[in-house]
């Protein structure tokens, strides 16, 4: 049975001048996996903010258990929801095994350290992001997609019931962008939710159960994969050309080759 | 293994601190004497001017170590230290206020309460500068400037004091001096100190989520904005405390953190502890070393910290302009 765990209604958040989300309704529900996918500044980002409570709405309210979230108390949030920041850093040159073990932070009383409990976490999550190797050496000198996986352990190791993740494979090799998909996909079909911002239309297609598709702050559709990728619509929103191919498990494979007309005429 | 060895230092150290002076005498009889309740010069020196002296470096040390890194966890850059909000030197400015309209002459008490109300009165500004949801950047140059006014105040109370022995007793007492505190100063400045570092111990945790960005540290549940202010706040009643009872002693909170901070393998939240003892030590050995270092003129502890920690700040500087690309 599923069940909504967190739920953004009528949501609009406004930046300066710039209306980044107008009036979105979107929830998340458990063994399901959303992809976000919109073009750069379609405010995605902003989306996942505001779902997990980081950013005013100037309209509407998310609401988490039943719960307005700007009333839930903030431990209860941080143990039920992961966010993985987009570009998200660390400021201390700290060794991989102790930032995934920041993870169990709202696990944690104040002076509490870490138990052989928690360890265990830290050492699943490690594996199922493939950085166990990694675990001795200091995060300031992984590589880029190395430094996104130790990151996104960090969620895991948290244990959270929901992940919210901002676009946590732009900087993996194919290999590891199927198995972080993969370990998400597990994390959904053991009952948790996840909302993940992707710009790999592929991805997005085969692993995600809904797609929302924003523009400019709007959400033009959400529906299954299928639905939402049409040659009209990649056109009319992203200004793109693109070949779909539809393998036998009726999987989507989107491949752009040319800018439309349109984008053309837009671009110096 | 390291606190404990810290924590050896702080004790050796003081005792060492409770032998050294003017005067050489057995610290063992003396104590024995002190326990057979007879008194004598040596009982005098010992509880009126030694004792004072060595547990107000070891709290002060204490605050200057634990502000600091506490400061840095907060904002996330190793060349922050208490000074850097200003409330050091707020602190340093209402009490030579005090001192140089002679107030402390009305009360003693009114010292430790202008430093106190000074330090708090910079965070306040700083707060009013910056506003409620400020980035780090407004906040270190909203304490640049009440740095720069607060200076530029104490300048101008150096240059129109009225004597000669006016402007040496500012001037001495804002480069810090152990030398002439009571066990009275002690009481006074113990409980704000205490209350301070409580409310910073309990930052560990959020300190620690702090190190993954604000962001990502509130989606944990750390509410960063209550957490700054309970920093400002526990920082303006150690520091404002520390200040008046012994003047402006600057780069512990700069250094000791600093030096701890790999030892620690980089955490926050154990970097705090071990920094408070690590401030500990410092003050401690510069108290020891200026009471063992000859010379006509008595040098003043916080001059010496300076002349210590002011070469390692450039140190620092260029070591991190070869780290960072
Ligand atoms: N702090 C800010 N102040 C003002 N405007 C902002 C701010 N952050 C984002 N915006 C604007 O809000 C809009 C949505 O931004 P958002 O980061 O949500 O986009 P996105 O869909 O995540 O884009 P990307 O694919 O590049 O990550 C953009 O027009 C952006 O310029
Ligand atoms: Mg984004």
């Amino acid at each position: 049975m599923t069940e909504t765990l967190l739920e953004a209604r009528s949501v609009s958040v406004t930046m300066g001048s710039i209306q980044c989300l107008n009036r979105v309704d979107l929830s998340l529900k458990t063994g399901e996996i959303t992809g976000l996918i919109g073009p750069n500044g379609s405010g995605k980002s902003s989306l996942l903010k505001a779902m997990a409570g980081l950013q005013k709405t100037t309209h509407g309210s998310v609401w988490l258990a039943g719960k307005n979230i700007t009333h839930c108390d903030s431990r209860e949030r941080g143990k039920a929801m992961g966010y993985l920041e987009q570009n998200g850093d660390v400021h201390w040159p700290l060794p991989v095994k102790r930032l995934v073990e920041l993870g169990r932070i709202p696990h944690l009383q104040g002076w509490q350290s870490p138990c052989e409990q928690d360890q265990r976490r830290v050492e699943a999550a490690l594996k199922q992001t493939d950085t166990w190797h990694l675990r001795e050496r200091t995060v300031t000198t992984l590589s880029g997609g190395e430094k996104c996986r130790v990151l996104l352990a960090r969620v895991l190791a948290g244990e959270p019931k929901m992940i919210l993740a901002d676009e946590p494979i732009a900087a993996l090799d194919p290999a590891h962008q199927l198995m972080v998909m993969e370990s998400l996909r597990q994390f959904a079909a053991a009952g948790g939710a996840v909302i993940i911002a992707l710009h790999d239309l592929s991805i997005a297609a085969r692993y995600c159960d809904r797609l929302a598709l924003l523009k400019e702050g709007d959400l033009i559709i959400k529906a299954s994969p299928n639905d939402v990728i049409t040659e009209a619509r990649l056109a009319s929103v992203y200004g793109i050309k693109a070949t779909l191919r539809r393998d036998e498990n009726d999987c989507l494979t989107v491949t752009p080759y040319a800018l439309t007309d349109e984008a053309k005429l837009l671009s110096p | 293994m390291w606190l404990g060895l810290l924590m050896g230092s702080v004790i050796v150290l003081f005792f060492i601190s409770l032998t050294v002076g003017r005067h050489s005498f057995s610290l063992w009889q003396t104590v024995q004497e002190l326990l057979a309740q007879e008194q004598s010069v040596y009982t005098l020196i010992l509880i009126e001017l030694r004792l004072p002296r060595s547990l107000v470096a070891v709290i002060v040390g204490a605050t200057l170590g634990l502000c600091g890194a506490a400061m840095q966890g907060l904002l996330r850059n190793p060349l922050a230290s208490p000074g850097i909000l200003g409330s050091s030197s707020g602190a340093a400015l209402f009490s030579v206020i005090v001192l140089y309209f002679g107030f402390h002459a009305i009360s003693p008490w009114l010292l430790p309460i202008a430093g106190m109300a000074g330090a708090l009165l910079a965070i306040v500004l700083v707060y009013a500068l910056t506003g409620n949801d400020s980035t780090i950047t407004t906040i270190i140059l909203a304490g640049v400037a009440i740095n720069a006014i607060a200076a530029a105040c104490i300048s101008l109370a150096i240059n129109l004091a009225p004597s000669p022995y006016a402007v040496r007793e500012i001037a001495l007492w804002t480069l810090g001096d152990l030398s002439k505190v009571s066990l009275t100063n002690l009481w006074l400045m113990l409980p704000t100190t205490l209350i301070g570092w409580l409310m910073l111990i309990g930052c560990g945790q959020a300190l620690n989520a702090l190190s993954l960005g604000e962001q990502t540290a509130a989606s944990m549940g750390v509410n960063v904005a209550r957490l700054r202010w309970r920093i400002f706040l526990a920082t303006a009643l150690a520091v404002g405390a520390a200040v008046a009872t012994v003047g402006a002693i600057g780069f512990i909170g700069l250094v000791i953190p600093h030096l701890l901070r790999p030892l620690v393998g980089y955490e926050p939240r154990r970097l705090l502890f071990a920094s408070a003892l690590g401030g500990a030590v410092m003050l401690l050995l510069a108290d020891i070393s200026v009471r063992l270092i000859p010379s006509q003129i008595p040098l003043q502890v916080g001059v010496l910290t300076a002349l210590v920690g002011a070469p390692f700040f450039l140190y620092l500087i260029v070591k991190l302009r070869k780290e960072l690309p």
